[in-house]
C-alpha cells in the first residue's frame, strides 16, 4: 500500500521536473520583433474596478484597438494604496505588450517608504488624465472666495478643518501645498481622514469639516445641486469644462495639483514599439469616441508626450517631495 | 443591470439551486463553501445575475443538508446538524420522501417569512441608516463584533481569540485613513493587505482538503431507498405545516433574529430553535415529537439565510459568512452597499428580494423533491474526486481575485490555519467577521476622533449612537448571562466541527 | 500520560494564542504617533494584541480537562505537508508553465494525495483544468 503511493509521488515528481526543463527551454526566445503589435496587449491597472483610473483606462483599452490594430485587456492589480499595481507594471516584460495605468501616487509612495519605485522606472508614453484639486465649501459657507478663506485660517488656526481622502492621499497633499503657498502650516487647517471623496462630500454637507480638497470633477454633481461652492480649482489656468470655476493662481496663489493618470511601459521596451503606441495612444486620446466616455465618467483630458511629459514627471516628482517632507509625511532621512 | 426574467437571470436561479442542491447533500461541503467556489464565477457576472444565483445556491443548499442526514445519517451542512438524528429516525420510520418533505415544505415557509422580513425591515433600517456618521457606524461594528463574541454557541473564549484572529488580519497592509504600512515584513504582497475573500476559500475550502488527506471520512453507505411518492413530499409535510404553525412561525422569528447577528447565520438559527422545542417536548417520549423539532429547525436555518441580508443591504454589514461574500462582489463592483444602495440600484434591490420568493417557493420544493429523488445517488459521489475539483477552484478563485499569484499562498495558508483552529475548536466565521468588521472599526473610530479634537466624549453625544452602545451593553449582558446554558446541553462544539 | 497530554493541547492552543498577542503587541509599539501625541495606526494592533495576549491567558486558566479519546491530531502529516508544498510551488509553476500546465500538475497532484489512482487522477486534473478553462477564460473572459 505505502509502496504504491510512493511510486505514485515519484512519477508526479518526474512530470514536474519534465516540465520544468520544458518550460525553461521553450520560455524565452520565438520573438519576432517586427509586425509589432501582433497580439492582445495587457493594461496594468492598479486601482480597483469602478474608480476614476479603472474607467478612464477602460475607455482608453475601448477605443484603443482602432488605432493600435490589436486588443486591449486590462487587469486590475489593486491593493497597497496602489504599490501592487505600479510594482506588477514595473516587472513586466519590457517587449511593448504590457502597458499600464500609472497614477500620480507614483510621486508619492517612495516618499512614504511604501515602495522604491519612481517615475523613473518606467517608460513614459503619454498622460491622459490630469483632475485639478478644488476647494469646495457648502453652499451656506461664509466663505465667498479664497481671500476669505485665508483670512479665517490667519485668525484663528486650527479652526477649520479639511477632508477629502486618507491621511498623505492626494488631495490632503492639495491642502498641505496650498497651505504652504500661502505661509501657513499643516495644523492650521487640520485634515480629517476620509475614505475617498464620496464620504468626506457627506461629512461637508452634514458639517463635519468645512473644506474638501477633492477634484472638481468629484464635487461637481453636488456643486450643480447646489449644495456645496467651488472656491478655486488648482490648475495653471481655467478647465474648459468648468469655465465658471476660478483658478487659484488669479486669486494670487501659486499652486498646482491635480490627480493625474498616465500610460506608461516597463522602463527598456524596443524604441520602435514605443514609438507606434505613443502614436496610438495619442491618436486615441483625441478620439471624439474616446473624449466623449471620459467627459462621461467627469475626467480632465490631459495629452502630454515626450520631453514635455518628462518635465512635467521630473516636476511632479520634486513638488511632492517638497510637500511631503513639509508635512512630515517624508519617511527616513 | 441584466434582468432577473432575462434568460441569464432564470439560468442562474436554476443552475445555482442545482449546484446548491449537490453542495448541500454532500456532508462537509457547505452552503459557505458553495457560496466561497462560486466567486470568482459570480466577479465576472453582472450583479443582476451573480447575486439571485448567490441566493437560490444558499437557500437551497441549506435545505439539501438535510438529505445527507436523512440518507446516510451524516448533516450535510451544520445548519442541519441540530436536528439530523431525528430526520433519520424519521425517515426509517416514515420513508426518506415524506422527511425530506417535512424539511422542504419548512424551509420554504421559513425562507418565505424570511424573506418578507427582509424586505419590510431592510427599508426601514435604511431609514435609520441615512442620518448616520462615522460614530454610529463605530458603534455598529462594536455591536456586531459583540454579537459575534457570543453567537458562535460554542466558547465564547475562543470566538474571540478567532474574532480577534480575524481583526489582527485587517490591520496587514497599507492602513486606509493614516497611510502607514503595517505587518507587511517587507513583501509588497502584504502590504496590499489580505482579501477576506482569498481568505474565506482557504478558511472553508481547501482546510476541507487538508482535512481529508490528514484522515479521510469513513466511507458512508448509502442505507435507504427513496420511496415515497410526491404526495408523501408535498401533500402531507405541507399539512404538517398548517397545524404547527404557530411553531413555524416561532421558529421563523428565532431563525430571523439570530440570523440578523454579525457571524450567527443559519447555523445557529436552527440550534438555538429546535433546541427550544426539545425543551418544550421533555415530557414526550423519544421519536414522538421528531417532525416538531425538524421542522422548527429546517424553518428557522432558511429563516436566517434570508435575514442575514438584512444588515448586509442596509448597513454593508455581513449577517453570516455567505453575506460577507456578497459585500465582497459588491465592493468589486465598484457598489457601495448600505442606504446609498437602495437609492441608486432599485432595480437590483427589488429583484433580489423576488429571487428570495422565488427561490424559497419554486426552487426549493422543485430541487428539494429532485435531490431527494437522486440522494442515494448524490451521496455517493466520491470525496476524492470532489475535492480534487475543489481545489482546482480555491487555486483559481484566488487567483482570479486580484490576479496575483501570491494570493494562491495567502489561501493555502488561511487553509492551513483553519485545519488547526477546527481541532482546537475554534469557530471559523468569527475570523471572516473580525476581518470584515476590522476596517470599519478602526477607520470610523479614528475618522471620529480626529474629526472631534480627540475629545472622546463625542462618542457618547448623539442619541443614535447610544442607543447602540445601549444594546451592545445588552448583547454582552444576555451573552455572558445565556451563552453557556444554552449550548452546554446540547454540545455543539462537537457536533459543528464536522 | 495520554491525559496529560490532552490537557497540554489545550494549553499548547493558549500559548499560541498568548504569543501571537505579545508579537503583535511588540511590532506595533514601533509605529509612530500621530502629531500631538494622539495615538495613530498602532493603536489598533496594539489592542488587538493586548487582547490577544489576554485570551491566550484565559485560554490556559480555564481549559477544560477533557475525558473523551482525542485523536485529532493523529493522521498523516506529511501527505498535508506535500499538499502545502504543491500549493507552494504553484505560483512558480505559473510563471513558467502557464496557467494551464500549472493547475492540471497541482490538480494531477492533489488527486494523488487523495488517495486516487494515478490514471484516474490523471484524468480528472486534464478534465478538471479544461473545464475551468473553458468556463472562467472562455465564457466568463477571466484573465488567467
Amino acid at each position: 500500500m505505502k509502496r504504491t503511493r510512493l511510486s505514485k509521488l515519484f512519477l508526479f515528481g518526474v512530470l514536474l521536473a519534465l516540465v520544468g526543463m520544458l518550460s525553461v527551454s521553450c520560455g524565452e526566445g520565438s520573438e519576432s520583433s517586427d509586425g509589432f503589435p501582433s497580439r492582445p496587449v495587457t493594461m496594468i491597472v492598479p486601482w480597483a474596478a469602478g474608480g476614476m483610473t479603472d474607467l478612464s483606462s477602460r475607455a482608453l483599452a475601448a477605443v484603443l484597438p482602432k488605432h493600435l490594430g490589436v486588443a486591449v485587456n486590462v487587469v486590475n492589480r489593486t491593493g497597497g494604496g496602489g504599490v501592487i499595481g505600479h510594482l506588477a507594471l514595473s516587472q513586466a516584460r519590457a517587449d511593448g505588450y504590457s502597458i499600464g495605468a500609472v497614477t500620480v501616487e507614483i510621486t508619492m509612495m517612495h516618499n512614504m517608504g511604501l515602495t522604491d519605485l519612481t517615475y523613473q522606472d518606467y517608460t513614459p508614453l503619454s498622460l491622459m488624465v490630469d483632475n485639478a484639486a478644488s476647494i469646495t465649501v457648502r453652499a451656506d459657507s461664509p466663505f465667498e472666495n479664497v481671500q476669505d478663506l485665508i483670512d479665517a485660517i490667519k485668525t484663528n488656526p486650527g479652526s477649520i478643518q479639511a477632508s477629502g481622502t486618507s491621511r498623505g492621499g492626494i488631495w490632503d497633499l492639495a491642502r498641505i501645498g496650498f497651505l504652504n503657498t500661502i505661509g501657513m502650516q499643516d495644523s492650521d487647517m487640520p485634515w480629517v481622514p476620509s475614505q475617498g471623496a464620496a464620504p468626506a462630500l457627506q461629512e461637508l454637507i452634514a458639517g463635519g469639516v468645512d473644506v474638501v480638497t477633492a477634484s472638481l470633477s468629484e464635487v461637481d454633481a453636488l456643486r450643480q445641486a447646489g449644495q456645496v461652492k467651488v472656491l478655486a480649482v488648482m490648475a495653471g489656468e481655467r478647465l474648459s469644462e468648468f469655465p465658471e470655476v476660478p483658478t487659484l493662481k488669479e486669486q494670487g496663489i501659486d499652486w498646482q495639483l491635480g490627480g493625474w493618470v498616465a500610460v506608461m511601459a516597463p522602463l527598456g521596451i524596443p524604441d520602435e514599439h514605443k514609438a507606434i503606441l505613443v502614436e496610438a495612444i495619442g491618436k486615441t486620446i483625441e478620439d471624439p469616441e474616446f473624449i466623449e466616455a471620459l467627459t462621461q465618467a467627469g475626467s480632465n483630458i490631459r495629452e502630454i508626450q515626450g520631453l514635455e511629459f518628462m518635465t512635467f514627471l521630473k516636476e511632479e516628482h520634486d513638488k511632492m517631495e517638497r510637500s511631503m517632507t513639509l508635512a512630515g509625511l517624508k519617511q527616513g532621512q | 443591470m441584466t434582468d432577473l426574467f432575462s434568460f441569464q437571470g432564470i439560468m442562474a436561479l436554476v443552475l445555482g439551486g442545482f449546484y446548491g442542491a449537490i453542495f448541500g447533500a454532500i456532508p462537509g461541503l457547505t452552503a459557505t463553501l458553495a457560496v466561497a467556489l462560486f466567486i470568482p464565477i459570480a466577479f465576472f457576472l453582472d450583479p443582476g445575475v451573480a447575486l439571485p444565483a448567490i441566493i437560490a445556491i444558499s437557500s437551497v443548499a441549506i435545505y439539501a443538508g438535510d438529505v445527507g442526514s436523512t440518507v446516510a445519517r451524516i448533516p450535510g451542512t451544520p445548519a442541519s446538524a441540530a436536528y439530523f438524528g431525528q430526520l433519520f429516525r424519521l425517515s426509517r420510520k416514515e420513508g426518506p420522501l415524506y422527511s425530506l418533505g417535512i424539511s422542504a415544505m419548512g424551509s420554504a415557509v421559513g425562507g418565505v417569512i424570511g424573506a418578507l422580513l427582509l424586505i419590510l425591515t431592510a427599508s426601514l433600517i435604511v431609514m435609520v441608516a441615512r442620518q448616520f456618521s462615522s460614530f454610529e457606524y463605530f458603534w455598529i461594528a462594536v455591536l456586531g463584533l459583540m454579537a459575534g463574541v457570543f453567537a458562535s454557541g460554542g466558547s465564547a473564549l475562543k470566538s474571540f481569540a478567532s474574532l480577534l484572529l480575524g481583526l489582527l488580519f485587517a490591520t496587514v497592509g497599507v492602513d486606509p485613513t493614516l497611510g502607514f504600512p503595517r505587518f507587511h515584513f517587507g513583501s509588497p504582497q502584504l502590504m496590499g493587505g489580505l482579501n477576506y475573500i482569498v481568505a474565506m476559500i482557504g478558511l472553508f475550502g481547501f482546510s476541507e482538503v487538508l482535512n481529508h488527506v490528514f484522515k479521510p471520512d469513513k466511507d458512508y453507505e448509502a442505507e435507504l431507498d427513496t420511496e415515497g411518492n410526491a404526495r408523501s413530499f408535498f401533500i402531507r409535510p405541507l399539512l404538517l405545516v398548517v397545524k404547527k404553525k404557530w411553531l413555524v412561525l416561532r421558529s421563523s422569528l428565532v431563525g430571523v433574529m439570530v440570523g440578523f447577528l454579525p457571524g450567527a447565520g443559519a447555523d445557529i438559527g436552527s440550534w438555538v430553535s429546535s433546541s427550544i422545542e426539545k425543551i418544550k417536548n421533555k415530557g414526550k417520549a423519544e421519536g414522538e415529537d421528531d417532525d416538531e423539532i425538524i421542522l422548527a429547525g429546517t424553518s428557522s436555518n432558511n429563516a436566517a439565510v434570508a435575514s442575514a441580508w438584512i444588515p448586509a443591504l442596509s448597513l454593508g454589514l455581513p449577517g453570516d459568512t455567505i453575506t460577507a461574500i456578497v459585500l465582497g462582489i459588491f465592493m468589486m463592483k465598484g457598489i457601495s452597499p448600505g442606504p446609498l444602495l437602495f437609492d441608486q440600484q432599485p432595480g437590483l434591490i427589488t429583484s433580489l428580494y423576488l429571487t428570495f420568493i422565488i427561490s424559497n417557493i419554486v426552487l426549493l420544493p422543485v430541487f428539494g423533491y429532485m435531490s431527494a429523488l437522486m440522494a442515494k445517488k448524490l451521496i455517493k459521489t466520491p470525496m476524492p474526486l470532489l475535492l480534487s475539483v475543489v481545489t482546482a477552484l480555491c487555486i483559481v478563485g484566488s487567483y482570479a481575485i486580484n490576479n496575483d499569484v501570491y494570493d494562491v499562498w495567502i489561501m493555502a495558508g488561511m487553509g492551513f490555519l483553519a485545519f488547526f483552529l477546527k481541532r482546537g475548536g475554534f469557530p471559523l466565521a468569527q475570523v471572516v467577521l473580525g476581518m470584515v468588521l476590522g476596517p470599519i472599526l478602526e477607520q470610523n473610530f479614528m475618522v471620529s476622533a480626529i474629526k472631534s479634537r480627540w475629545d472622546l466624549t463625542s462618542f457618547f453625544d448623539r442619541p443614535i449612537a447610544i442607543l447602540l452602545m445601549v444594546m451592545t451593553i445588552i448583547i454582552i449582558y444576555l451573552g455572558v448571562r445565556y451563552s453557556g446554558r444554552m449550548f452546554q446541553k446540547t454540545d455543539i462544539e462537537e457536533l459543528t466541527e464536522d | 500520560m495520554n491525559k496529560i497530554m490532552k490537557a497540554d493541547r489545550a494549553f499548547f492552543y493558549g500559548l499560541v494564542v498568548l504569543a501571537l498577542g505579545a508579537f503583535t503587541f511588540y511590532i506595533s509599539s514601533s509605529f509612530p504617533d500621530l502629531p500631538e501625541g494622539h495615538p495613530g495606526p498602532g493603536l489598533f494592533p496594539r489592542i488587538i494584541g493586548a487582547c490577544l495576549a489576554l485570551t491566550g491567558l484565559g485560554l490556559i486558566i480555564f481549559r477544560k480537562k477533557q475525558d473523551v479519546e482525542d485523536h485529532s491530531l493523529d493522521g498523516q502529516w506529511l501527505l498535508v505537508l506535500m499538499l502545502l508544498g504543491i500549493i507552494l510551488m504553484y505560483p512558480w509553476l505559473h510563471r513558467f508553465a502557464g496557467f494551464l500546465v500549472a493547475l492540471a500538475i497541482s490538480v494531477f497532484g492533489v488527486a494523488l494525495l487523495l488517495r486516487i489512482i494515478w490514471w484516474k487522477s490523471l484524468v480528472i486534473a486534464v478534465l478538471t483544468t479544461a473545464a475551468i478553462f473553458l468556463l472562467f477564460k472562455q465564457l466568463l473572459q477571466v484573465p488567467l
